[in-house]
C-alpha cells in the first residue's frame, strides 16, 4: 500500500496542471449547468450554450488526454519503459492508476453531480440513485479509455489507435445501416405499421427496464478490469487487443439477452380495475382499411372500431392494444396478428371527442384547446390480416379478442398563480415560473429540472400544463406537450445514460440529472383541427385570456399497469375496405387568414 | 554458481534472426564485457537477459530464476542502465532517486551519498535539460545505491567523454563489499572495459564468436611480423595451425598467431619462414576484436 | 592520473592486468620502494585505483602473498613481508630471460658491452629506490 501512494504521490506531482485544469473544467461546466436556467437574457443564453458546447468540448479533450497521460506513464508497450526494469509490483503500479483515475473521474464529478443536483432540491435517495447510474457508466468508460491507452507507447499512437477504433466502429454502424436498409428497402418509410396516427401512443408500450443495461455495463467494467490486469501483468499486447474485442459483444450480448428484469418498474393495476374495468364497442359501424406496407409485400386490411371502457372513475385514461383474435365467418376462420400501436379508448358514454370532455371535466372548463397529445379519436385496431383472407366485398361473421388495457391517471397536482417564483417541486421534478409574457403569444417562461435513476423501478410521471381562464372557463393546453423532458441527448455532463430503448413518454428510458429554461407557449388564436374520415377541419373561436383570472394547472400523467380483456362480439360485419391515406393534423390559422 | 546463463539463446524479428545460438555463462564475482560492432546483436541479447523482450529460442536464466519470470523479488536485485532506457526526464536526480527509494529494501543512504561524490553529480534541473554524461550518471546512482548483486549495463560509454567515463567506472567499483558482485557490460568501444573485464565475449552478427577470459586471450594471441629474405615469401594458410593472415606487402608478411600460448609456437614459425627475422608483438584486446572482425567466419580458426 | 599507491605502475594494453600489477610490485619489493612492514593496500583500494575489477585485485594479493612478498596480519591488514625467495626456479625462470635478452640484444646489434652497461644502469636505478 505504501509503494501504491508512492506511486499515486508521483503521478499527482507530474501531472498537477492538467489535473487542475480538469477540476477547474469540471466545476466550471457543472456550475454553467446549474445556472443557465437562470439566465433571462437571450443574447446571453446563445453565448451561453456555445459556451457550453466549447467547454464540453474541451472538458472532454482533457479528460481522454489526462486519462492516456497517467496510463502511459508508466508504459506497457514498448522496451525502453524506465520501470520495467525496476521492482514495481505490476499490481500495485495497476492499483495506483485506478485510484487516481476514480479520484478524478468519478469522485469529483460525482461531488459536483450531488452540489448540483442538492442545489435543486432533489431528495437524497434520487441524488444517490443518480449517483450510482452516473459512476458505473464514467467507470466503464475511463476503464475502456484506459486499456485503450495501456495499449498504446504515446499520446499520438493512443489517438491513432482511437481513431481507427471509431472508424471501424462508424464503418461497421454504416454496413449495418446498408444491410437494413437493403432488406427493408420496400418499406415505405412513412407509412409505419400501424394504420393511423403514428408515433403516438409511446407511452403506452411497456418500456425496457435498465436492468439489462446496467448489468452489461457491470460485465464491460468487469472484463475491461480483467484485461488492463492481464496487460499490466504479462504485457502482451497483441493477445490483449485481440480479446479487448469480447468485451464489447459480451456486454451487448448480456445486454440483449439477461433475462432478470430487476429494475422493472411494474405498476400493479388498481384495485377498482381488477373487477371493475370492461370493454365494450359502442354503436359506431367498423371501418375496415385496405393498406399496403411497402411495394413487395402483401396488402394488409385492418378493422378499428371504437370501443368504450366502463367501470373507469374520473382522472383515469385507458388506452388498448390488441394482443389476439380469431373472426370466425361461415366457411373460413381468421387468425389476427397481434395489433401495433394502443389507442384511446373511450372512458364515458360515447367515443367521439372524449378526450376533451375528459378534460373539461377534470380541469373544470367549458373547453379545452389542446389537449394531452393524443390525436382525435379513431377507434382501436381489433383485426389486423393479410388483405386475401377476407371476402373483397366484406365479411360477417363472430368476432372473439384479448386486448391489453393499459392504464393511465391524471391528476392535478398543482394551481400556480401565474408569478414569477411560483414553485412547484414532486420528488426529483421541480418547476418554477420564472417570467410571465402576456402578448400576442402568451407564454410563461419556467425552470425545470428532473432527476432519474434506473434504481427507482418506477416509471417517470410525465407532466404538462394548462393554461386556464376561469372567468372564460377555458383550458389551453401548450405547445409543447410535456414539460421537462428528460432529453438524453444532451451530451454536456455523461449524466444521463441510455440504458434501453424503450419508448415510454416520449423518451428513452435515461438516468441523470437536467435543469433547463423552458419557454411554453400557448395558442390562442384559431385552431383547426383535421381528423381522418372527419369530414373536414372543425374550427374553435379564438380565446381572450383575462390574465387575472388565469392560472398554472400542472397535471401529472402516471402509468398505472395493464389488464387483459376480451371482447366478443356474436355478429361482426365488415364494411368494404376503404384505401388508408395519411390525412389530417392540425393546423394553426391566425386572425385574418 | 552463475548469475547469468544463456542457452542457445535466440532472437528472431521477422525474417531476421537478430540473436542466434548464445551460450554463455557468467559466475558470479566476475565481471563480463560483452562487445561487438553496432548491430551485432548485443542490446537485443540483453533486453532478453532483463525481460524486456521474450526469445524466440532457447533460454536463459538470471539469478537462477528463468528470464521471462524475473519479478519484483529479482529486479531488488538487478540494476540495469540503458543508453535507451526511457528516464523520467521531468525529474531531477535527487527526485529520480527518491522516487527509486522505496522499492529497493537494501538501498544504502551512506553508499548513495558516496556514488554522488563519485559521479560528481550535481542534482540540479530536471533531467531532460541535463547533458547526457549527467543522465547517465543519474541512472547510474539511482541503480547501485541499492548495492545490487547483478549490474547490466547495456552500451553505457557511448557518447560520454573521458571524464565521464572514468567517473563511471569510479562508481561502479565503489559498490562490491563482501557481498557478491557480478557486472555484465555491453560496449562497443573496448579501451574502457579491458581492465575491468574478467571474460569477454564477442558477437557478430547475432551470434556470439568468442567467450573466453581475458588473460588467456591475452596470451595467446600475437601479431607476427616476418621480414623475408628474398622476394616471395611463403604464404600464410589462413586455416593453418590457428594463423590468420593480415596481409602482407613486399617482404614484409604479417598474421595473427591465435594459438601462441603453445610451448612450440615460436618453433612453427620459424620453420614456415626459415631465415626471417620474426618479431612477435603482443596485441591489446582492441587489436583482437578488430582482427576477429575483419576475418571470414570460421569457427574453428577462432 | 596516475594512481595513488605506493608502488609505481603503469598498465599497458596487451597484457593481462594482473601479471602486470604483480611485477610492479614485485619490481617495487626489490628497488626497496615497498619496504618489509610498509602497509599494502586494500583490494578495494587495489581495484578502485587501478580500475580493475576487485576478483582481480583478490587474486593478485593472493598471488603475492602466496609468493610470500605480502602477508596479512591480523587487525593490522596486509603489509610488505619481505623480499621474495630465492628459488631454484627463479634461476632457472631467470636464465631463460637471460637468454631472452641475449637473443633480443644481437638483435638489436648490441655488443656484450653495451648489453652490460644497460644492464648495469637498471641495477643501479633499481638499487637507487633501496636507498
Amino acid at each position: 500500500m505504501r509503494r501504491v501512494t508512492h506511486i499515486l504521490r508521483a503521478d499527482v506531482r507530474r501531472f498537477r496542471w492538467p489535473i487542475a485544469a480538469w477540476i477547474l473544467l469540471t466545476a466550471g461546466a457543472f456550475t454553467i449547468e446549474g445556472t443557465s436556467p437562470f439566465v433571462s437574457d437571450w443574447r446571453s443564453v446563445g453565448s451561453m450554450q456555445t459556451g457550453e458546447a466549447l467547454l464540453a468540448l474541451a472538458r472532454a479533450i482533457t479528460g481522454v488526454t489526462l486519462i492516456v497521460l497517467i496510463v502511459q506513464a508508466h508504459a506497457l508497450v514498448g522496451t525502453t519503459a524506465f520501470w520495467l526494469t525496476r521492482p514495481f509490483p505490476p499490481l500495485a503500479l495497476m492499483a495506483a492508476k485506478l485510484l487516481l483515475l476514480a479520484a478524478l473521474f468519478l469522485v469529483v464529478p460525482a461531488i459536483a453531480e450531488a452540489v448540483l443536483m442538492s442545489a435543486y432540491r432533489v431528495p437524497p435517495a434520487r441524488i444517490a440513485g443518480v449517483t450510482f447510474d452516473a459512476t458505473l457508466l464514467r467507470a466503464a468508460l475511463v476503464v475502456c479509455l484506459a486499456v485503450g491507452a495501456g495499449l498504446a507507447r504515446t499520446l499520438a499512437r493512443f489517438a491513432v489507435l482511437a481513431g481507427a477504433v471509431l472508424a471501424a466502429v462508424v464503418l461497421l454502424g454504416f454496413v449495418v445501416m446498408l444491410i437494413d436498409t437493403w432488406r427493408s428497402a420496400s418499406v415505405n418509410a412513412t407509412a409505419t405499421l400501424s394504420v393511423g396516427r403514428p408515433m403516438v401512443f409511446g407511452w403506452m408500450m411497456p418500456p425496457k427496464d435498465a436492468t439489462a443495461g446496467i448489468a452489461a455495463c457491470v460485465v464491460f467494467l468487469g472484463t475491461a478490469l480483467l484485461l488492463l490486469r492481464a496487460q499490466y501483468r504479462r504485457r502482451a499486447r497483441a493477445r490483449v487487443i485481440a480479446l479487448a474485442v469480447t468485451v464489447p459483444v459480451l456486454s451487448a450480448i448480456v445486454w440483449a439477452l439477461w433475462p432478470w428484469h430487476v429494475l422493472q418498474a411494474d405498476p400493479a393495476p388498481p384495485v377498482w380495475a381488477r373487477d371493475g374495468l370492461s370493454i365494450a364497442p359502442d354503436d359506431s359501424p367498423p371501418v375496415v382499411y385496405r393498406t399496403q406496407i411497402g411495394e413487395a409485400d402483401a396488402r394488409q386490411r385492418v378493422v378499428r372500431l371504437p370501443l368504450i371502457a366502463s367501470g373507469v372513475p374520473s382522472g383515469w385514461l385507458a388506452s388498448a392494444r390488441l394482443v389476439r383474435a380469431t373472426y370466425t365467418m361461415d366457411d373460413s376462420e381468421v387468425q389476427s396478428r397481434p395489433g401495433s400501436w394502443p389507442a384511446l379508448v373511450a372512458v364515458g358514454e360515447t367515443t367521439s371527442s372524449f378526450t376533451s370532455e375528459f378534460l373539461n371535466g377534470l380541469l373544470d372548463v367549458d373547453r379545452t384547446i389542446g389537449g394531452l397529445g393524443f390525436p382525435p379519436d379513431t377507434g382501436v385496431e381489433i383485426l389486423s390480416v393479410d388483405d386475401e383472407q377476407l371476402p373483397v366485398e366484406g365479411a360477417s361473421g363472430r368476432y372473439r379478442g384479448e386486448l391489453e388495457v393499459a392504464l393511465l391517471n391524471v391528476a392535478i397536482v398543482a394551481r400556480l398563480p401565474l408569478k414569477r417564483g411560483q414553485v412547484f417541486q414532486e420528488g426529483a421534478y421541480r418547476l418554477v415560473i420564472d417570467e410571465v409574457r402576456l402578448d400576442r403569444t402568451p407564454g410563461v417562461r419556467v425552470r425545470v429540472s428532473q432527476a432519474l435513476s434506473s434504481v427507482g423501478r418506477t416509471y417517470p410521471p410525465v407532466y404538462a400544463v394548462f393554461l386556464r381562464d376561469s372567468g372564460q372557463r377555458v383550458a389551453i393546453g401548450s405547445d409543447s406537450f410535456a414539460i421537462g423532458q428528460f432529453n438524453p441527448f444532451t451530451p454536456v455532463l455523461a449524466s444521463s445514460f441510455v440504458y434501453g430503448w424503450g419508448w415510454h413518454f416520449y423518451t428513452p428510458w435515461t438516468s441523470g440529472f437536467q435543469a433547463r429554461a423552458e419557454w411554453v407557449t400557448f395558442r390562442t388564436a384559431h385552431v383547426r383541427t383535421y381528423a381522418p374520415g372527419s369530414g373536414g377541419p372543425v374550427e374553435a373561436p379564438p380565446v381572450e385570456i383575462e390574465w387575472s383570472d388565469a392560472e398554472l394547472v400542472v397535471l401529472r400523467l402516471t402509468d398505472a399497469g395493464a389488464l387483459h380483456r376480451t371482447l366478443e362480439i356474436d355478429r361482426l360485419v365488415l364494411p368494404k375496405p376503404v384505401e388508408y391515406r395519411l390525412e389530417g393534423g392540425i393546423q394553426q390559422v391566425f386572425p385574418g387568414q | 554458481m552463475n548469475v547469468i546463463e544463456t542457452q542457445a539463446l535466440g532472437r528472431r524479428f521477422g525474417r531476421v534472426e537478430a540473436v542466434r545460438d548464445v551460450t554463455l555463462a557468467v559466475p558470479a564475482g566476475t565481471v563480463f564485457a560483452l562487445l561487438g560492432p553496432n548491430g551485432a546483436g548485443k542490446t537485443t541479447t540483453i533486453k532478453m537477459l532483463m525481460n524486456l523482450v521474450a526469445p524466440t529460442s532457447g533460454s536463459a536464466t538470471v539469478l537462477g530464476v528463468d528470464s521471462r519470470r524475473l519479478g519484483v523479488a529479482e529486479f531488488q536485485r538487478i540494476g540495469y542502465v540503458s543508453e535507451n532506457q526511457d528516464l523520467p526526464d521531468w525529474m531531477t536526480p535527487s527526485e529520480l532517486l527518491a522516487y527509486c527509494r522505496p522499492f529497493y529494501p537494501s538501498w544504502d543512504e551512506a553508499l548513495a551519498s558516496r556514488l554522488q561524490a563519485a559521479l560528481a553529480l550535481r542534482s540540479s534541473g530536471p533531467l531532460r535539460s541535463q547533458s547526457r554524461g549527467t543522465r547517465m550518471k543519474a541512472a547510474l546512482l539511482s541503480s547501485l545505491a541499492y548495492r545490487p548483486e547483478l549490474i547490466v549495463l547495456d552500451e553505457p560509454f557511448s557518447g560520454l567523454d573521458p571524464v565521464v567515463r572514468d567517473e563511471l567506472v569510479r562508481a561502479l567499483l565503489e559498490v562490491p563489499d563482501e557481498r557478491p558482485w557480478t557486472v555484465f557490460v555491453s560496449s562497443h568501444d573496448v579501451d574502457e572495459v579491458e581492465r575491468l573485464a574478467d571474460t569477454v565475449g564477442f558477437m557478430l552478427d547475432g551470434r556470439l564468436v568468442l567467450a573466453e577470459r581475458v588473460d588467456a586471450l591475452l596470451a595467446r594471441y600475437r601479431l607476427v611480423e616476418v621480414v623475408w629474405p628474398g622476394d616471395v615469401p611463403p604464404r600464410v594458410d589462413a586455416a593453418a595451425d590457428g594463423w590468420q593472415p593480415q596481409g602482407s606487402s613486399g617482404r614484409t608478411v604479417r598474421f595473427v598467431d591465435t594459438r601462441h600460448e603453445r610451448p612450440d609456437a615460436m618453433e612453427r614459425i620459424t620453420a614456415h619462414f626459415p631465415g626471417a627475422s620474426v618479431q612477435v608483438l603482443p596485441m591489446t584486446l582492441r587489436d583482437i576484436l578488430v582482427s576477429l572482425a575483419k576475418r571470414p567466419l570460421h569457427p574453428e580458426a577462432v | 592520473m596516475p594512481p595513488r599507491l605506493p608502488f609505481s605502475v603503469t598498465l599497458r594494453p596487451g597484457e593481462p592486468v594482473a601479471e602486470q600489477v604483480v611485477y610492479a610490485v614485485t619490481r617495487a619489493v626489490v628497488s626497496g620502494q615497498l619496504r618489509p612492514g610498509d602497509p599494502f593496500p586494500s583490494v578495494r583500494t587495489l581495484s578502485q585505483e587501478l580500475r580493475i575489477n576487485p576478483n582481480t585485485a583478490h587474486r593478485i594479493v593472493a598471488s603475492l602473498t602466496g609468493e610470500g612478498m605480502l602477508a596479512v596480519r591480523p587487525g593490522v591488514g596486509t603489509v610488505v613481508s619481505g623480499a621474495p625467495d630465492a628459488t631454484p626456479e627463479r634461476r632457472e625462470a631467470l636464465a631463460i630471460e637471460v637468454e631472452r635478452l641475449v637473443v633480443e640484444a644481437k638483435r638489436a646489434g648490441l655488443t656484450l658491452q653495451q648489453t652490460l652497461a644497460l644492464v648495469r644502469e637498471q641495477w643501479a636505478r633499481t638499487s637507487r629506490r633501496a636507498g
